[in-house]
């Protein structure tokens, strides 16, 4: 797609950008276009303006410029989207993926030994560290190929981010993966403490409203108070370590935890109490014994696992 | 998310960081958290890329934090100092306080022993015989506990570059800033003498405070005609002292200024017209120290009465109230028990003297011994405040 001058940005301030979401049917605005092209330092790894602004393009439509689906973009939303990127790690990497010498001397020197110490951090071992960072350094430089084409994982990084947090994540990704893999014959459910022996001191019926209860009342929770549960109860993180995952102080992740509980709480009585249970029924109710429920909360917590984005992949 | 979401389940790498870099608009971020809620090996990759992060970040951060620590110490010392200004300033007014405080008591103790005083003051009055005194003779005041007001001396051998200069001790009006630091060889309060209440004498109180100023001519011409109109009133005990000796540099010292003079010497205070009206002052430094007419603590007498003359010497206490009636005190008049009376008339005035010896013994601890005064002028000596007999002059 070609790039033409037009007016400036300013000039186009809340305009939509016409036609099929998120694509470049308006030429990008050339003077944003130099303003990007100049930060980028896109010459030092030879890649040209109009690969640049290809690049762009595609990023942006591939994301329709983090608007949502269906959204049109304004000239000045895009503007806000490109000069969020990071546009030098961007252009660096999508150098490196293209086999440019230079830009892999650069990689290398910036990125060679904190990528090494990021894989020592994630597996908390030296030789694994090692042996993490040498395999994907080396499935950076694109040794593997699929269907004869070289392929680099470099090129799906986007500017999103640091690529240095995309490298740590992606390490993460391929450690998490390969210890899930090589445990596979170990379910993590059968790490969960064994049930007793159930004796029926409530009826089966009792029981199984109780059930449904806390699983309606889990359900309906939000995104992110499920998220601070799940993190906190099942997989035992800290507050100091969900604090820094979420960017707010460790009070504000107490805070709302209690108040997810509390939340929890009310609507398991309010499920019990919609059953025909009276208010202290339902109290006493709550008071059961938890190892006489048949509930799996790493299943509730996650029963939606990965729907989100399936959808998304059917749309 | 890239376009491998729609095989993979889990949004991929980018999308995760940028959740972790907050680069993310609301809209992006809700899909991603809710994700993260639901898929463990999500959570579990984050919080390892995090944790790689801070790991990274600690070095920096430390060198960062070690670049300006010099700056950073030159500005904590001034910080801590700050806070000892506080706490210096916090201690000052807090000392301030206790100092107004303490002055107010000492200023009414004054007021309340000053009026106790005026009250004996004139009962003696009434009491007096007159005592003719020799005529032609200067009558020196004794030098031991009486209630001086101007201690004529000169200061050649202490303070050379004020030798030319005639000094006095002069009564002035205390001011409140200074009761506190009153010494302990302050005289509280001490009876006058028989005939204190003529014109060449004035009461001395607790609260007066004594000032070392130049003499001028018209105070000296004052202090002569008080003098004689105190001697011709026969108001004034013509006993004279001889002290150990000439030379010994006993010194006095003003009441409560603790300011030392030269001691004189008899024949200087006789030649001395100012000192012919004078009293000593009350307390006496010697090179060892042979004794000290100190403050002690106000005398709650077992009679009830407010004690008119009160002295101290060698850890006992003597104290006279306005009946005449003598307490002694061993422990610095906690405690008070009344001796037997073995004068005649009334006791007035009580007072300590240095022993009369010249064996070289005596003068390194020179012993004292009480002297009370009773309404006639007439003095009895005791060394232990309990036996007493009439002085012999």
């Amino acid at each position: 797609m070609g790039i033409t001058p037009v007016q400036s940005v300013d000039g186009a301030a809340g305009e939509g950008v016409p036609g099929q979401r998120g694509a470049f049917d308006g030429p990008l605005d050339e003077i944003l276009l130099d303003e990007l092209w100049r930060q980028c330092e896109g010459t030092s790894w030879g890649l040209e303006r109009g690969e640049f602004s290809r690049i762009l393009f595609d990023i942006g439509a591939a994301h329709n410029y983090g608007l949502d689906e269906g959204a049109t973009a304004s000239r000045l939303q895009q503007a806000a989207y490109f000069r969020g990127l990071r546009l030098g790690d961007l252009v660096l990497a999508r150098a490196c993926a293209a086999g440019n010498e230079r830009a892999w001397e650069h990689f290398v020197a910036i990125y060679r030994e904190p990528l090494v110490r990021a894989a020592i951090a994630i597996t908390g071992s030296d030789t694994l560290g090692r042996e993490l960072a040498d395999q994907l350094y080396a499935e950076l430089f694109g040794l593997t190929t699929r269907d004869g084409e070289r392929r680099c994982p470099l090129k799906s990084y986007r500017g999103r981010g640091s690529l240095m947090g995309w490298l740590r994540t992606t390490l993460a990704q391929r450690h998490v993966d390969h210890h899930r893999r090589s445990h596979r014959e170990q379910p993590l459910e059968e790490l969960d403490a064994p049930a007793p022996a159930f004796e029926a001191e409530k009826t089966a019926s009792e029981l199984t409203v109780l059930e449904k209860a806390v699983d309606g009342a889990l359900k309906s929770c939000e995104a992110e108070d499920r998220l601070l549960l799940a993190a906190y109860y099942l997989d035992g993180r800290t507050l100091l370590q969900i604090a820094g995952v979420l960017h707010v102080h460790e009070a504000t992740v107490s805070r709302k935890l209690k108040r997810a509980c509390e939340e929890i709480h009310k609507r398991v009585v309010k499920n019990l109490q919609s059953t025909g249970m009276s208010r202290r029924a339902a109290d006493e109710a709550l008071g059961t014994d938890p190892r006489d429920l048949d509930l799996n909360l790493k299943k509730l917590l996650q029963y939606s696992q990965s729907d989100a984005f399936q959808e998304k992949a059917g749309r | 998310m890239n376009s491998n979401y729609k095989l993979d389940p889990h949004p991929d790498a980018e999308s995760l960081n940028a959740f972790v870099e907050q680069a993310l608009t609301e809209q992006e971020r809700g899909p991603i958290l809710a994700h993260l809620a639901e898929c463990g090996r999500c959570r579990q990759v984050v919080y390892l890329a995090h944790q790689a992060a801070e790991m990274e970040a600690e070095p920096e951060l430390a060198v960062a934090a070690a670049a300006p620590r010099s700056a950073a110490w030159k500005e904590s010392w001034f910080r801590s100092w700050r806070l000892a200004w506080v706490t210096a300033g916090a201690l000052a007014v807090t000392m301030t306080a206790a100092y107004v405080v303490h002055v107010r008591r000492v200023e009414i103790a004054a007021g309340q022993a000053r009026d106790a005083r005026e009250a004996a003051t004139r009962n003696t009055d009434m009491a007096l015989t007159p005592q003719t005194p020799r005529l032609g003779t200067q009558v020196a005041p004794p030098p031991a506990v009486a209630p001086a007001l101007s201690v004529t001396n000169t200061l050649k051998q202490q303070t050379p570059t004020m030798a030319p200069k005639q000094l006095t001790l002069t009564a002035m009006p205390e001011p409140a800033g200074e009761a506190g630091a009153m010494s302990s060889s302050r005289i509280d309060e001490v009876a006058p003498p028989p005939g204190a209440s003529g014109t060449g004498y004035s009461a001395m109180s607790a609260g007066t405070k004594y000032e070392l100023k130049p003499v001028v001519a018209e105070r000296q011409q004052e202090e002569e005609e008080r003098a004689a109109a105190a001697l011709e009133a026969g108001k004034l005990a013509t006993e004279k002292r001889s002290l150990a000796s000439a030379n010994e540099p006993a010194k006095r010292a003003a009441p409560n200024g603790g300011m030392l003079a030269p001691a004189t010497s008899s024949a200087q205070i006789d030649a001395d017209p100012v000192h012919a009206g004078s009293f000593d002052a009350g307390v006496r430094h010697g090179e060892n120290l042979a004794f000290a007419v100190s403050r002690v603590k106000p005398a709650e007498l077992p009679s009830g009465l407010p004690a008119v003359s009160t002295v101290k010497a060698r850890g006992s206490s003597l104290a006279v109230d306005r009946t005449g009636a003598v307490f002694l005190s061993g422990d610095l008049g906690n405690h008070w028990e009344s001796v037997a009376k073995q004068w005649s008339g009334r006791a007035v005035a009580i007072r300590v003297e240095p022993a009369v010896g010249t064996n070289e013994s005596a003068q390194r601890s020179p012993a004292v011994v009480f002297e009370i005064v009773n309404d006639q002028g007439q003095v009895w000596v005791s060394a232990d405040g309990r036996i007493w007999k009439a002085k012999q002059i």
